[in-house]
């Protein structure tokens, strides 16, 4: 019985095997399968460019989105469970907002002196980037935990964080105002996001984080399920909930922050995976929802990216062109039957 | 042991503005006994059982457990001595109700939470114990309100710590839930052995299952006795007497006042006096042992065999009738 429950694991594992070939094997200039492979083995190929674009590019955008995509949806299902509210995510809370005015602040105010984004980029403007963002995400989400202490209800804190949202935005402009043509340009960029920020030598530092991220989170599981009881009666089983908070603050705040500020503020992963697992799962118990969470999470990143270098000739889609097609139908489906589905009740 | 001397509860919503609910409140919780906490909406039953089960920090005076200041106790200590039932909604609606007892097992577990054989074991006993075995893969969500109370106390009995405490655990139950569970309650304090403290407004099932009494009220603070005690000493007459509502000290039921204008003899066997007197009651009579004062004699043979004034009626419907008409 264990190892059936475990199976539901092996498909969107060989998922994510498919779409990241497929990622590899895909994108705006046309190299043969057998190119690749030669490449990616490290073997000779008859064009100098191909090998540099499999390599420096495509390898590294992919393994952006999975890392990504699972950072995104696994602070998600963070964050739905210690709100206690199945429509919290990174976006509707506004901590994305809050890491895109960090993000602002440093390209806006400093982008010409920083050289953030340009094709010789230092790594101290990507670090003041993370740092922006970091410290952004950090502080919303200590908004809204602060918040929560007393405004009770679910819904009036979501549109707090909306609030947030605007608040921040309100601050964008008026920074993009008195910005530079390019600062703004950049800035825009970044905000339609894509997994194609990383280079292969950024890769290792942005892999750690998520890493760690990731691992705060597999180590919060069991109490995660405790939180579910709420935090009185998580208290009651022996949950010190003032350092859980703080440690989920850090965990969500880490792997909201680093992938915002490498790829943009990227809408509905971190909001409607959990929600997709949680369907096809049938129980909001996190020993097997994070993981699941998790490799969907990366799997629907990889599937995003896939398909944002479909139109080969006109270059990449936009990540936030694409992920609300296909999270905001899950989502008006989940709220639609939220009262059949188990766990809005 | 839980013994508490000159205990101050409340919240500390900050350093300047304390919101204190009880000063100096002394009292000791005993082993093997299932103890009431009664009282009228609003006197702070709550804030008494967080205070004492460590959700709350006392605001003066001591609380020990067997000689051992609670405050020196770390969260996962106190989850291996309290297991709470409270009123709070729970977001657990998505899980099964086995993983919901499970989480019973919680302060007991590993790293991960897995449950070994003695745990399902203790889990499955849990679910039993309540009734609610043939419901274990069915989700919370599709429970009643009186099964999920009854999920939340399996996930307390899991817990298997020597005191339990619950906050009003038969507010969503009917009848026979309610009978059932303070039963069920009854017998692990005596059986068991274990503490175990609920709150109730149920007085009925209280005063015929509790074997101690915390009658908590703004005027006179914590009184707490055996329940026999407290009652024949008067304690429950006051209690929650507002202006027309009366304890009747003989069967423990509260009664609207009634103006009595008119006096009864009556003469029944046993079994039928309560009802016989709760007519006469409900309509304006009291009842008197001296014949001259009544201003009826009602005599009861069966319940379809009554004498009022001589008059042979047939059922109590027809005595109502009798006493409307007089």
């Amino acid at each position: 019985m264990k190892h059936s429950r475990f199976a539901i694991l092996l498909l969107p594992l060989s998922l994510i095997v498919c779409l990241f070939a497929a990622n590899l094997f895909a994108g705006s200039v046309k190299i043969p399968a057998s190119s690749v492979i030669d490449i990616l083995f490290g073997g000779e190929t008859s064009k100098e460019t191909w090998q540099y674009i499999v390599l420096y590019s495509r390898l590294p955008q992919a393994v952006t989105a999975l890392f990504a995509g699972a950072a995104l949806a696994t602070a998600g299902l963070m964050l739905q469970t210690v709100f206690a509210n199945p429509l919290a995510g990174p976006s509707i809370l506004g901590i994305d907002s809050g890491a895109s005015l960090g993000v602002a602040l440093v390209m806006l105010m400093f982008g010409g002196t920083l050289g953030v984004f340009s094709a010789d980029f230092g790594i101290s403007g990507y670090l003041s980037v993370i740092l922006g963002a970091f410290i952004g995400s950090i502080l919303v989400l200590g908004v809204i935990i602060f918040m929560s202490t007393f405004v009770r209800s679910n819904i009036m804190l979501l549109i707090i964080g909306i609030m947030i949202g605007y608040l921040t935005s309100s601050v964008v402009s008026l920074l993009s105002f008195f910005s530079t043509a390019e600062g703004v340009f950049s800035y825009t960029i970044w905000g339609m996001g894509d997994f194609s920020g990383v280079s292969l030598r950024q890769l290792p530092i942005f892999c750690t984080f998520i890493a760690i991220g990731l691992f705060v989170a597999v180590i919060l599981i069991k109490p995660l399920n405790a939180l579910l009881l709420g935090e009185r009666y998580a208290a009651n089983l022996g949950v010190n909930v003032k350092r859980m908070r703080i440690m989920l603050l850090i965990a969500t705040g880490i792997l909201i922050s680093v992938t915002t500020a490498f790829c943009g503020p990227i809408a509905f992963i971190g909001l409607t995976v959990p929600h997709i697992a949680r369907l096809l799962l049938g129980t909001s118990n996190h020993n097997l929802l994070l993981p699941l969470t998790l490799l969907i999470g990366s799997t629907i990143a990889l599937l995003c990216n896939l398909i944002s270098v479909l139109p080969a000739a006109t270059g990449m889609i936009p990540l936030n062109a694409i992920t609300p097609v296909l999270g905001a139908p899950v989502i008006i489906y989940v709220i639609v039957n939220r009262n059949k589905i188990q766990y809005f009740n | 042991m839980i013994t508490a001397e000159n205990l101050t509860i409340g919240y500390l919503p900050n350093k300047r503005r304390n919101k204190i609910v009880h000063r100096n409140l002394c009292f000791s919780l005993e082993t093997g006994e299932l103890t009431c906490l009664l009282g009228a909406n609003g006197t702070g039953k709550s804030t008494l059982l967080k205070t004492i089960s460590g959700l709350l920090p006392p605001l003066a005076g001591s609380l020990t457990i067997d000689g051992r200041d609670l405050s020196s106790f770390t969260t996962h200590e106190l989850a291996k001595i309290f297991a709470l039932v409270l009123t709070d909604k729970t977001m657990a609606g998505g899980l099964k109700v086995i993983d919901m007892v499970s989480m019973g097992r919680y302060p007991h577990t590993g790293f991960f939470g897995r449950l070994n054989s003695g745990d399902h074991e203790i889990v499955e006993n849990a679910m039993s114990m309540v009734g609610i075995s043939d419901k274990a893969y069915s989700y919370v969500s599709e429970l009643s309100d009186g099964a999920r109370q009854k999920v939340m106390i399996a996930k307390a009995l899991a817990q298997e710590c020597p005191v339990m405490i619950l906050d009003e655990p038969t507010a969503y139950l009917d009848i026979t839930g309610r009978i059932e569970l303070m039963n069920l309650l009854h017998s692990l304090a005596n059986k068991q052995n274990k503490t175990v403290l609920i709150s109730t407004h149920d007085v009925e099932q209280a005063l015929m299952l509790g074997d101690r009494l915390w009658l908590l009220s703004d005027e006179n603070s914590l009184q707490s006795g055996s329940t026999e005690d407290m009652v024949l000493s008067g304690g429950m007459d006051n209690f929650f007497a507002i202006g027309s509502i009366k304890f009747d000290r003989s069967n423990g039921s509260f009664r609207p006042q009634y103006f009595y204008s008119q006096k009864a003899f009556v003469e029944a066997p046993e079994d039928l006096m309560f009802w016989t007197k709760n007519m006469l009651i409900r309509n304006g009579y009291t009842t008197t042992l001296n014949k001259s004062e009544a201003s009826i004699d009602v005599k009861i043979i069966s319940p379809t065999e009554i004498f009022a004034d001589g008059t042979l009626l047939t059922s109590f419907a027809d005595l109502k009738h009798k006493l409307e008409n007089r």
